[in-house]
């Protein structure tokens, strides 16, 4: 049986990544308003004292509801939400992760800022597990990324504001897996960690948006900060408080944090900004990539199952991309590159073959190719033995080649 | 924040922690036991592996796992570690309780209730008199009582009248084996060609029921042990654990981390940290069984002047495959996933070993290709013909010849740094010598290539830091009663106590000695 997770703000940027990726190991129920695609609802409300019978029968659960507009609910409520939620999963001794902000900090430049850095002091001290994200990019372009996206694809330059703020982004598929994790560690209770990846300035952010994601690069024009401030200001009077300064001043007032010792407890590795910016694209490489493996080395087709579980374990594995060189070398030069040495490198083109083959020894569909039939008679073997042969010796004439193909690329 | 003092107090859960415990509450005393782990091991599926893998279709799910588990582990250790329903238990040991293997040394240890038994390979074996010298004639004597009572608990089998009956020592109170699959059977009947050499085979003797007992379904060959007995027909320490939790006298707290051993006034004071924030709790006797390795730092950080690194022993191990050309071509049957036989080597020139002989029926053929020589391509055709031919070995060397060392840092974190004794490679090549024309004998081929030497640490057997001494001389090791003598009313009930780690199965040992440690206590009362 699957263990059943509460998940309040499912239906929100993180939400959606979040559901995705705890299917099918957790149950997923949706505590909110709106229905939530393959989960079951369970009534609930920030603004609205928190029911601890909407609990029953969790073994888990994760926070991530939040006004992040910082108007629309009462800072006070949210608080109550989250003191009273933190109290409710620990008294019925069930793990609860709760999501905030690198920018939570009592002296934030925004109220969100300011009511994350309260929700963490109430409800750490109960046991919660608190994940701090950097700028989470990636997947269905909403939130702040979102806005992001939608500026790169109306600016004809994009702006590099001075001084160079440093923005941590870390892909949402990244967050979710971290929170998933933090679930099942129980000795970091009452911690928060910081899930964000490696500093990087806002302007060249922005730039690997419009390269990776849009396909569209653009030139950077240097935008000085104080004027850019006065002009939100008068925006947020026009357009509403989605580009108000205070936003603008969370951007550009990120304390930054080394979250290497953090990741590390939670086990997640982050993907490449590269790879995390071009979903689309790298998953149809891994699938191809996949299948290649499956004809050179199982001589069949993988199938659509073992292909997609290869697309989703290398990421998982910290490997997001296929590999540019093996896709270029032609199938049969494929058995050429798995020697013994070559696939302790995780990655590496042999890895990837190890992964492929415990993947497809998994399936039904293909674990035939790992057994032998009832009775195999002597003379199957022999054939066996010389089919061994025959392809040990095309892959050692063909090594040297491919080891000049695979070099050349690297 | 003032907790009432306990009289008893074990930490963690496991095979020692839970014997210990059950000793004292079957004594009538008060026992609170304390365990770092809340997750659970999650079970395969019913059913046996060769119909599971033609039919399961999400089969992945447990071997694999949803998040990639299987993939991601590190190579050269045991498949059962790369197993994905054990990873909750095996996860973050090394970080909760502040270990840090150093020259390639692998930490193992587990946190959840059950410990490292969750998936044990359930050899047993009772140390000798000259194995327990230092327990004296009454310590001996109390360790049969306690050997009988923890055998009889677990329930095992393997139990033959051949030449490791003597060194197993654990017949008495055992089952006959569960029945051969067909390679083992074929070793078995010549075994006679063996007579008047080193090498000597017998039946493994396993912690596995060969007959139904209350909660547990007898051993049905499924197969599926590496995965996890969904019959519960292998012994675990969590089946205790489940015990415990009922019983009136004990306390089980879980999701514990003991952080620090503190004196206080006549009893101690620990200070744990829970999924609720920081914890203190207060005892006069204090159990320590969280794992040789935690055990081993709690006591050396709570010593006033601790040692500045105490040596740590562990079994060198290393594993090959044996192929019965024989059987070649021969349809697979049921089999046990566990030891069916086992061997010891005794020859003048080289040191003591102790191994296993497994089925490869339960294990995934990519685990073997993972070391083929050749590439996949050509390996994959020929080794699936070979492998239902082929046995799996394991060997262990006696616990003498590795020197890790273990110490504190000034954070007060354990730093365990790898070491072998001087000459081990040929040691181990000698052996390699003596085994390959002795299993000839039977009808069996050493692959070439195959026999590989374990690295550092992953036998898990990790004994002998606060060792029982007759005479304890320095401020880390026990006296008979298991108590550190620097610690007056901590003991050491795990493998962190245990005098010397021969080359032998040495669970039952600990779990034996935690029994007698804890009868001896609840004799004396809390005091």
């Amino acid at each position: 049986m699957s263990r059943v997770l509460a998940v309040t703000g499912a239906n929100g940027y993180i939400g959606r990544a979040l559901v995705g990726r705890a299917r099918p190991a957790w149950q997923v129920v949706a505590l909110g308003r709106r229905a939530v695609p393959g989960c079951t609802l369970r009534a609930c409300a920030l603004d609205a004292p928190f029911d601890p019978a909407v609990l029953e029968g969790v073994d888990a659960v994760v926070h991530l509801a939040a006004d992040t507009t910082g108007t629309s609910v009462a800072a006070g409520s949210e608080v109550a939400f989250a003191t009273a939620l933190a109290a409710a999963a620990q008294a019925r001794g069930i793990p609860l992760v709760v999501a905030s902000s690198q920018v939570a900090s009592p002296s934030a430049p925004s109220a969100y800022g300011r009511t994350k850095a309260a929700i963490e002091a109430a409800v750490l001290p109960l046991g919660a597990i608190v994940i701090r994200p950097g700028l989470v990019y990636g997947g269905e372009p909403r939130g702040l990324f979102g806005m992001l996206v939608t500026a790169c694809r109306r600016l004809p330059v994009l702006p590099d504001l001075r001084p160079r703020p440093a923005v941590q982004p870390v892909h949402v598929d990244d967050v979710a897996d971290a929170m998933l994790a933090a679930l099942d560690r129980p000795w970091l209770r009452g911690r928060a960690l910081a899930v964000a990846g490696r500093p990087l300035a806002f302007g060249a952010f922005l730039e690997a948006i419009a390269r990776h994601r849009l396909h569209r690069p653009r030139p950077r024009m240097p935008v000085p900060i104080a004027p850019l401030r006065l002009a939100l200001a008068l925006a947020s009077r026009l357009l509403g408080p989605a580009l108000s300064p205070a936003r603008l001043d969370s951007l550009v007032r990120i304390p930054q944090v080394d979250a290497r010792d953090d990741l590390a407890q939670l086990g997640i590795v982050l993907r490449p900004l590269e790879a995390g910016l071009t979903p689309g694209r790298a998953r149809r490489a891994l699938l191809a990539e996949g299948d290649r493996l499956a004809h050179a080395f199982l001589r069949r087709p993988a199938g659509g199952a073992v292909l997609r579980r290869y697309a989703r374990a290398l990421p998982a594995l910290g490997i997001a991309d296929a590999d540019a060189a093996l896709a270029r070398l032609p199938c049969i030069a494929l058995p050429a590159i798995d020697t013994p040495r070559a696939r302790q490198r995780v990655g590496a083109a042999a890895w990837r073959v190890g992964v492929l083959l415990r993947l497809a020894e998994a399936d039904p569909r293909l674990s035939s190719a790992f057994l032998v039939g009832e009775r195999a008679g002597l003379a199957r073997f022999a054939l066996d033995v010389l089919r061994a042969v025959q392809f040990e010796i095309a892959a050692r004439l063909l090594r040297p080649w491919a080891r000049r193909r695979l070099g050349e690329s690297s | 924040m003032s907790e009432a003092v306990d009289d008893f107090l074990v930490v963690g859960a496991g095979p020692a922690g839970t014997s210990a415990a059950l000793a004292l509450a079957e004594a009538g005393c008060r026992v609170r036991l304390v365990d770092a782990g809340t997750a659970r091991i999650s079970l395969p599926p019913p059913g046996d592996f060769a119909s599971l893998r033609a039919a399961d279709a999400v089969q992945w799910m447990w071997q694999i796992g949803a998040a990639y588990t299987a993939l991601a582990a590190r190579p050269g250790t045991s498949p059962k570690l790369r197993v994905p329903g054990f990873r909750s238990i095996f996860d973050g040991y090394a970080e909760a309780n502040r270990i840090v293997g150093e020259d390639g040394f692998h930490v193992v240890g587990a946190l959840a209730a059950g410990g490292l038994s969750n998936a044990w390979g359930c050899g047993v074996a009772a140390f000798d008199d000259e194995e327990l010298d230092e327990l004296g004639v009454a310590g001996r004597a109390q360790m049969r009582t306690s050997y009988a009572r923890v055998a009889t608990r677990m329930g095992i089998s393997g139990a033959s009248d051949d030449a490791l009956t003597s060194l197993a020592g654990v017949d008495e109170w055992a089952e006959p084996g569960v029945e051969l699959d067909a390679l083992h059977a074929r070793l078995w009947a010549r075994r006679e060609r063996l007579a008047h050499g080193p090498l000597r085979l017998g039946r493994a003797r396993v912690a596995v029921i060969t007959r139904p007992r209350a909660g547990r379904e007898a051993c049905d060959l499924s197969g599926m042990c590496l995965w996890g007995c969904a019959r519960r027909a292998t012994w675990s320490a969590a089946l205790d654990a489940d015990a415990l939790a009922g019983h009136p006298g004990v306390r089980l707290d879980a999701g514990h981390v003991v952080e620090r051993l503190l004196r206080d006034g006549d009893a101690w004071r620990l200070e744990c940290s829970t999924r609720d924030g920081p914890r203190v709790l207060r005892a006069r006797r204090v159990l320590l069984a969280a794992g040789t390795l935690a055990s081993t730092r709690l006591a050396l950080a709570a010593l006033a002047s601790p040692p500045r690194e105490v040596r740590m022993l562990s079994n060198p191990m290393a594993a090959f495959l044996l192929l019965l050309p024989a059987a070649l071509g021969e349809p697979r049957g049921r089999a046990f996933g566990l030891a069916q036989l086992a061997f010891a080597i005794e020859d003048a020139r080289l040191p003591r070993a102790f191994g296993n002989l497994f089925s490869t029926a339960g294990l995934p053929l990519s685990e073997f290709l993972e070391h083929a020589p050749v590439s996949r391509a050509a390996a994959l055709p020929l080794f699936r013909r070979l492998l239902p031919a082929t046995v799996v070995a394991n060997m262990f060397l006696p616990g003498e010849w590795s020197s890790h060392r273990v110490a504190l840092d000034a954070e007060g974190a354990l730093h365990v740094r790898a070491g072998f004794a001087e000459g081990l490679d040929g040691a181990l090549a000698g052996l390699r010598g003596l085994l390959a024309p002795s299993l000839r004998r039977l009808g069996a081929w050493m692959l070439p290539g195959s026999f590989v030497a374990g690295v550092p640490g992953a036998d898990i057997h990790y004994a002998a830091t606060l060792p029982i001494r007759a005479h304890p001389g320095a401020a880390h090791e026990c006296d008979v009663d298991g108590q550190v003598a620097g610690l007056p009313g901590v003991y050491a009930v795990d493998g962190a106590s245990l005098p010397v780690l021969p080359a032998k199965a040495h669970t039952l040992s600990l779990m034996a000695n935690a029994d007698r440690i804890a009868r001896g206590l609840a004799g004396r009362g809390a005091g």
